[in-house]
């Protein structure tokens, strides 16, 4: 595919999420990063889960499949396992990615498929009006639980690539996703970014401030750190224990020694999806019962 | 107790015995002596210890069902014989009739002796092997001694029922085919115990049954088997499965195969993870499967529900077993008709085909994901454990039978008038016969949209009340056309299958496993004078209503039996067709029903009605 594709390439419906929703920057920083790295329509799939921001396929041109709550992973890696041509983006709300499908986010990243994963973590449930999701502080509204760990978690689960950013700051989105897909695309694995965001009407404030505010003061970026290793994975965890004053972003894992599902296992080569169905010979099987 | 035709062989010890590898390589040599056979296997849900039992049964006519009477018992411990209270089993002395065998190692065993002697006085022939002392002996068995004690109470079976001990020693070579000294201390310890049987019991009883005269060659395979085949000859090229009995040994037979055959495999996290893999692959266009049982099944049924709303081609094989819950893991049960029938929310069109045995699975699993991808809907292939387990004896499949067809793609043309007109593909679009041709994922300058919301022609989410009901019409005007395409290609698919008397005034009706049982009933019942035909049905959604209203057109007496607690097919073929049954009989404690067990009952219905009449 040549070169220079626009933005408007990839245009379609308008969201229908509130003004001011940080679903909008998702969606625009998706658009911008697959027209810059040059990846068009037809050669990438999103596939979402249920949630105002896994509402994300239709809204913008390039195939989607809108799956059920909970199962955009899962779906998402029998996708890449059947077309491991095409690039294959997972989107999820934190209920979707760390409550109800949370089985497939310790697993999934073990397989080191080569997906992206974005983990869209506002704390809430918005579409069923703010009942709190799995990365709630405790007490918000009644929750009883402490808050998921959501780079802990991607890490110890094996995702070759963690990584968090917010919607506060949409230049750092675009360099986290770009680099997230490059990992990805380079035969390398699974691709976790936890995305922080804010839901204007459930979610608005954290700690009392308001989101950008909050996180703007604490906003740590690990690439302007020289000494932050992102190949070292206990540094990884520290960092994602660090809270409070500082909140890192960025890359904190990166592994490139080893290699993606697809890659691993031949299905490059030779995309299950792709091949012929007619004409199997299956005389061998049988033979065998005789 | 009476005696059928055909000779009963059974095998029990504690699961680790060898009780499985012994009953396979006798079916498999008893098929390659020219007889029909047919086997099945009772186990606990334990590794180790317990009391597990397999069933071969074989004659020199077909055969397909199981009886409750031993002709020859091979036990490997005591309990086998005399139970242990009722823990695990209450043994099979109860099972023996005049003139039967019992092979036994009774040096090494605490059973009290006069047991023997109460069963010489009912006329029970006993081999008595000291078996654990010849594998000490032989000292091939090293620490395993325990465990290949099975291969020398097989030599004295061997020699009991006047094999062939070259065509025997084949069938063991074969089954160790990668390890060649496994074999060859397996066919030695196989040999001792030929010998010692021939040698201290020249008189002994021995069973001597001609094998058929003329015979075409016969497979032995298990339902699993036979869908794992079919799977692969259907073009299957991803698979996902979650352990669970009975369908766990469906994986293991796919990875025999897969490198060959180029198929993907997976055993992910959950039956979440299998089905929404399989919905991804699909989606990719893959052809892809699932299978499990029913409580997996309970798991996948949201995303079934997906495949349905989505258009989205999967198979899922559910191997039924008895429930709720854990229930029965190890058992037979036909209880989870409802369950598939009605998986999840709402309305979707599937298809869910009942195969009644191996063979059927093969030629119903092809179908299975032919109408899955012709139909761009979920497919469910239903069966038992029984169907699950056991070895039946039947004709190879003929390949040139079976035809593979595919998904209803988009023309080169329709793609290039997209793109001419600038616009976008629809990939739900409202069509006469519901089907929207489907684009490949990645073609140039066309992308699609799938969804389990409701959707427009495009794929987006709608909540338009014109398009939802234009829609949900669209969808089950494929069941339309699938009803059609069965009606029409009925030899074929043969959704229902009549036995027997075509013209019988008697008529009993059945699904899956039952069929083995009651094709070997009808010539009893027939032997007995009566006019007795057999309706199978195998399409349970959509229903053959007229089908099935031709075949008990002129029936006086229509009697269902079924293998669960409430009667799920009676009910299924009452609110299809308003016909209802004269008589049921009904099986829900975990067992398969046996020949003796239902001619039984079949007899006390039929007295009741002479009664009546």
């Amino acid at each position: 595919m040549s070169s220079g594709l626009t933005i408007r390439e990839y245009d379609y419906k308008k969201p229908t999420w509130c003004p001011g929703c940080g679903d909008y920057t998702i969606l625009n920083v998706l658009k911008k990063v697959f027209s810059s790295m040059n990846i068009p329509p037809h050669r990438i799939v999103i596939v979402s889960g249920i949630g105002c921001g896994s509402k994300l396929p239709h809204y913008i041109r390039v195939n989607g499949f809108h799956t059920i709550h909970g199962r955009p992973l899962p779906v998402a890696m029998g996708l890449k396992i059947a077309r491991p041509d095409l690039t294959i983006v997972s989107i999820g709300g934190d209920g979707d990615t760390f409550g109800i499908g949370a089985g497939h986010m310790v697993n999934v990243p073990r397989s080191n498929i080569g997906i992206v994963h974005l983990a869209q973590n506002n704390g809430v449930f918005g579409l069923t009006t703010g009942q709190p999701s799995p990365t709630a502080p405790k007490g918000f509204r009644g929750t009883i639980y402490e808050p998921f760990k959501p780079l802990q978690v991607a890490l110890a689960s094996g995702a070759t690539f963690v990584a968090r950013t917010w919607t506060g700051n949409p230049s750092h989105m675009e360099f986290v996703i770009k680099e997230a897909l490059k990992h990805v695309m380079a035969g390398y694995g699974f691709a976790f970014v936890d995305i922080i965001q804010y839901c204007i009407t459930y979610n608005p404030l954290i700690f009392g401030e308001p989101f950008i505010t909050y996180y703007r003061k604490r906003e740590y970026d690990l690439q302007k750190d020289p000494d932050y290793d992102p190949t070292d994975i206990i540094n990884a965890y520290k960092m994602a224990y660090m809270d409070g004053d500082k909140v890192p972003m960025g890359i904190f894992y990166r592994d490139t020694s080893k290699k993606a599902l697809e890659v691993e296992f031949g299905l490059i080569d030779q995309p299950p999806g792709l091949m012929d169905i007619d004409g199997i010979d299956v005389k061998e099987i049988l033979d065998k019962y005789m | 107790m009476r005696r059928f035709r055909g000779v009963s062989w059974m095998i029990g010890g504690a699961a680790g015995l060898g009780i499985n590898t012994v009953a396979e390589l006798l079916s498999k040599a008893l098929v390659r002596h020219g007889y029909y056979v047919f086997s099945n296997i009772e186990y606990e849900s334990l590794i180790r210890g317990g009391h597990s039992y397999f069933r071969v049964r074989y004659d020199n006519k077909p055969i397909y069902s199981h009886v409750d009477y031993i002709d020859v018992l091979l036990a490997l411990d005591d309990p086998s014989l005399v139970g242990d209270g009722g823990k695990h089993t209450y043994g099979h002395l109860h099972e023996f009739l005049d003139g039967s065998i019992l092979i036994f190692d009774i040096e090494s065993s605490r059973v009290n002796r006069e047991v023997f002697e109460e069963l010489r006085d009912k006329g029970v022939y006993i081999y008595d092997i000291p078996m654990t002392k010849i594998v000490k002996e032989a000292a091939t068995g090293g620490k395993a001694n325990i465990v290949v004690r099975n291969m020398v109470g097989f030599g004295a079976t061997t020699y009991i029922l006047g094999l062939n001990k070259e065509v025997v020693e084949d069938v063991i070579r074969e089954r160790f085919g990668k390890k060649p000294q496994v074999a060859e201390s397996n066919i030695a310890l196989h040999d001792l115990g030929y010998r010692y049987a021939m040698e201290n019991y020249r008189d002994g009883i021995r069973i001597f049954l001609e094998p058929a005269k003329e015979r075409e060659t016969l497979l032995i395979a298990t339902g699993n088997h036979m869908a794992a085949a079919g799977a692969v000859k259907a073009g299957l090229k991803v698979w996902a499965q979650y352990p669970m009995t009975p369908a766990s040994r469906i994986y293991r037979y796919l990875e025999e195969v897969k490198d060959k055959y180029g198929i993907f495999l997976v055993q992910p996290e959950s039956e979440l993870a299998v089905i929404n893999i399989a919905i991804g692959a699909a989606f990719g266009g893959a052809r892809a499967g699932v299978a499990t049982s029913g409580g997996g099944f309970a798991l996948m049924s949201e995303a079934v529900g997906l495949a349905g709303i989505g258009e989205i081609p999967i198979v899922v094989i559910e191997v039924s077993r008895p429930g709720p819950s854990t229930g029965l893991p190890t058992r037979q049960e036909q209880g989870d008709l409802r369950q598939v029938l009605h998986a999840g929310q709402g309305y979707y069109p599937k298809a869910v085909i009942l195969p009644g045995d191996p063979y059927e699975v093969f030629f119903d699993t092809v179908n299975a994901f032919n109408i899955a991808w012709k139909y761009q809907m979920p497919v469910i292939l239903h069966y038992d454990k029984h169907i699950a387990e056991s070895l039946y004896s039947f004709p190879e499949p003929d390949q040139s039978r079976v035809k593979i067809e595919d998904a209803k793609w988009m023309s080169d043309e329709d793609i290039r008038s997209i793109r001419e007109n600038g616009g976008n593909y629809k990939r739900y679009m409202i069509t006469e016969d519901g089907i929207s041709p489907l684009l490949r994922l990645g073609t140039e300058g066309l992308v699609l949209w799938t969804t389990g919301n409701e959707h427009d022609e495009y794929g987006n989410t709608t909540e338009d009340i014109q398009q939802r009901v234009s829609q949900m019409d669209k969808r089950y005007r494929k069941i339309e056309v699938l009803k059609k395409e069965l009606n029409n290609n009925f030899d074929y698919y043969k959704p229902i299958k009549v036995y027997g008397d075509y013209d019988g005034d008697i008529a009993i009706i059945g699904w899956g496993s039952t069929k083995g049982v009651i094709l070997d009933l009808l010539e009893l019942l027939n032997n007995d004078g009566y006019r007795v035909k057999y309706i199978q049905i195998r399409f349970a959604y959509p229903f053959p209503n007229e089908a099935f209203r031709e075949a008990v057109k002129d029936v006086g007496l229509k009697i269902i039996v079924e293998n669960n607690f409430d009667g799920l097919m009676e009910g299924v073929i009452r609110e299809n067709t308003l016909i209802s049954m004269d008589y049921s009989i009904r099986k829900y404690d975990g067992r398969p029903f046996s020949l003796g067990y239902l001619y039984d009952k079949i007899n006390s219905v039929l007295k009741e009605v002479k009664v009546l009449g």
